[in-house]
């Protein structure tokens, strides 16, 4: 008897990290040590884990990628598409609209995989860093950079975080460019979530 | 019997060696003066990257953090050494992927009183279908970081046991509170997203998007009761992580706090490029994105409440075409549509607001 309730309570605890409770399953007559078990699993459920990259994302499909190189700290701080014109651009960000991830794509997650920000979405951070970075370095592509950034708040299906930093970008360029922005236009949960950015 | 001088010297050492553990013998691997300390299965080049990333933290000046993230944390001031204070209050020990808890588990005492007995915290299990070891894509899941104390804390308070845990290179460390503060980290934590390939682990971003994970994990070593370990929530319908367990119903939750200071750390990094703080803002958007602010009313509650108005609605057209049947209920049908409409768009429901949750320890460490 005092093996078994050891077994039990071993197999509870472990459950914590491991699902030893789902694994092995618990004896009859025990439901709410298994629930409790499971509920520490889920809670903990905490792993915090990655999953290696899924997602097509690279926004180095078009033009030749090169490393900028930060001369006070030597280290590689980005790699940025080597871009010589706003039709180069324009295919840039073509590419990278086409890759953003989609909200289905999150939906296909491993639970676990999504407990913090997921690589695809960590990847199209990347994109449009490359995206963001062209912009800031070269003024002539911020009109391209405007119809980049509405398409991309506006694209159905899309993933809210991405959609509110483009509409962060769109609103700062709009701004800047004196461009009219329709503000209804996009949707009223991803402009809240941009705020937390706006006034960066 | 006779024992040789030399003879005098081995047995001391033997049994020494034979009564403590072999890793009894390696130096102990601590970081910032030994505030943390990493367990020998722990690879060493990530115990040098971990070592880094809090150097980083401390030496970093925190220029634009604002109100917010103070307030939150409790600081009186807002720089590199008081968050670099605040996390080690709460996070002491490191484990690697390998950690084997099956085996490091203990217990120290049955029938241990605990703070808050029977207060616990809501656990909700995702209805997505969690640790198949891969996603659908079959890719293999590896574990970024996780707060272990926290969830053995809550296992031994539901068993009535107060649990330890044996870890390698440190020795046996019980489980008194949360802010005990034992953390397993993974593989995950030092991969970098696939595009960009050639940019070093050890880059400010880099470490700024691991440090706003190690603050995340930190959190789940708050709370006492119901708020014991800020367990997160099973995201609502609608939302984009809709049926998994990663989101906050507090307003001062892992994914806040990670979300602040991720944001506080990329917009003081004076070496960071553009595109690397965009990069960041990317990942705190997504942080800031999984806090519930207000839990819409769900379908079976606005079912529940548009049932007797949509009964009432059908009565009245039944009888609408004979003219001998007059209800008082049914003079003003449109008022009764618009009535119904409204519960149907949630018109006057209001669902429940997230708040700031109690963020006392529970126990001593």
């Amino acid at each position: 008897m005092k093996s078994r309730r050891r077994m039990v309570l071993v197999c509870s605890l472990l459950a914590v990290a491991i699902g030893c409770a789902l694994k092995f399953g618990l004896a009859p007559g025990e439901p709410a040590l298994k629930s409790n078990a499971d509920s520490v699993a889920a809670a903990a459920g905490s792993p915090t884990p990655a999953v290696a990259p899924s997602g097509t994302m690279s926004s180095n499909s078009g033009p030749v990628a090169q490393a900028t190189v930060d001369p006070q700290v030597g280290v590689v701080t980005a790699v940025v598409p080597n871009i010589h014109s706003a039709a180069e651009f324009s295919a840039l960000t073509a590419d990278v609209l086409r890759a953003l991830p989609q909200l289905k794509a999150l939906q296909g997650l491993n639970d676990e995989a999504v407990h913090n920000t997921p690589d695809i979405i960590r990847e199209a951070g990347v994109a449009l860093g490359q995206v963001a970075q062209l912009v800031h370095d070269n003024p002539a592509y911020e009109e391209a950079g405007v119809r980049f950034y509405d398409e991309c708040t506006l694209q159905g299906g899309g993933i809210n975080s991405i959609r509110a930093l483009c509409y962060a970008n769109l609103k700062r360029l709009s701004t800047k460019l004196k461009l009219p922005l329709e503000e209804e236009k996009y949707p009223a949960d991803v402009r809240r979530l941009a705020a937390h950015i706006l006034d960066e | 019997m006779s024992i040789s001088k030399s003879g005098l010297l081995i047995v001391p050492a033997l049994l020494l060696a034979f009564s403590a553990p072999s890793y009894a013998f390696s130096k102990k691997r601590t970081i910032d003066g030994g505030k943390l300390t990493v367990a020998k299965d722990v690879p060493e080049k990530q115990y040098k990257i971990l070592e880094a990333d809090i150097f980083y933290l401390k030496s970093t000046p925190i220029t634009q953090g604002d109100f917010q993230l103070q307030e939150l944390l409790k600081l009186n001031t807002l720089s590199g050494s008081t968050l670099e204070n605040w996390m080690t209050e709460r996070v002491q020990y490191i484990v690697s992927q390998s950690f084997d808890i099956q085996s490091s588990l203990y217990a120290k005492k049955v029938g241990y009183s605990f703070e808050h007995a029977g207060d616990d915290p809501v656990v909700n299990v995702p209805t997505k279908n969690p640790g198949q070891g891969t996603n659908q894509s079959g890719n293999v899941v590896k574990t970024i970081m996780t707060n272990l104390g926290g969830a053995v804390y809550f296992a031994g308070k539901k068993l009535n046991t107060l649990l330890g845990v044996k870890i390698p290179g440190v020795g046996k460390v019980i489980l008194t509170s949360p802010r005990v503060g034992l953390l397993q980290v993974g593989e995950g934590l030092f991969g970098m997203p696939r595009n960009m390939a050639g940019t070093r682990i050890d880059s400010p971003a880099a470490t700024i998007f691991r440090l706003g994970i190690l603050f995340h994990e930190a959190r789940h070593s708050d709370g006492n009761g119901k708020t014991l370990g800020f367990f997160h929530a099973i995201c609502p319908v609608g939302h984009e992580y809709e049926g998994y367990g990663a989101c906050d119903r507090s307003l001062n939750g892992p994914y806040t706090v990670g979300a602040l200071t991720t944001q506080a750390l990329a917009q003081s990094c004076k070496t960071c490029s553009v595109a690397e703080r965009e990069a960041l803002k990317l990942v705190y958007l997504d942080y800031f994105n999984r806090v519930i602010l207000e839990e819409k009313p769900t379908a079976e509650q606005v079912e529940q409440k548009a049932a007797p108005l949509k009964a009432q609605l059908e009565v009245c057209k039944m009888f609408a075409s004979s003219p001998g049947m007059v209800f008082e209920m049914c003079k003003d049908v449109p008022a009764l549509q618009k009535q119904l409409d409204d519960i149907i768009a949630g018109v006057g429901m209001n669902g429940s607001k997230a708040v700031n949750w109690d963020d006392a320890p529970e126990g001593h460490r």
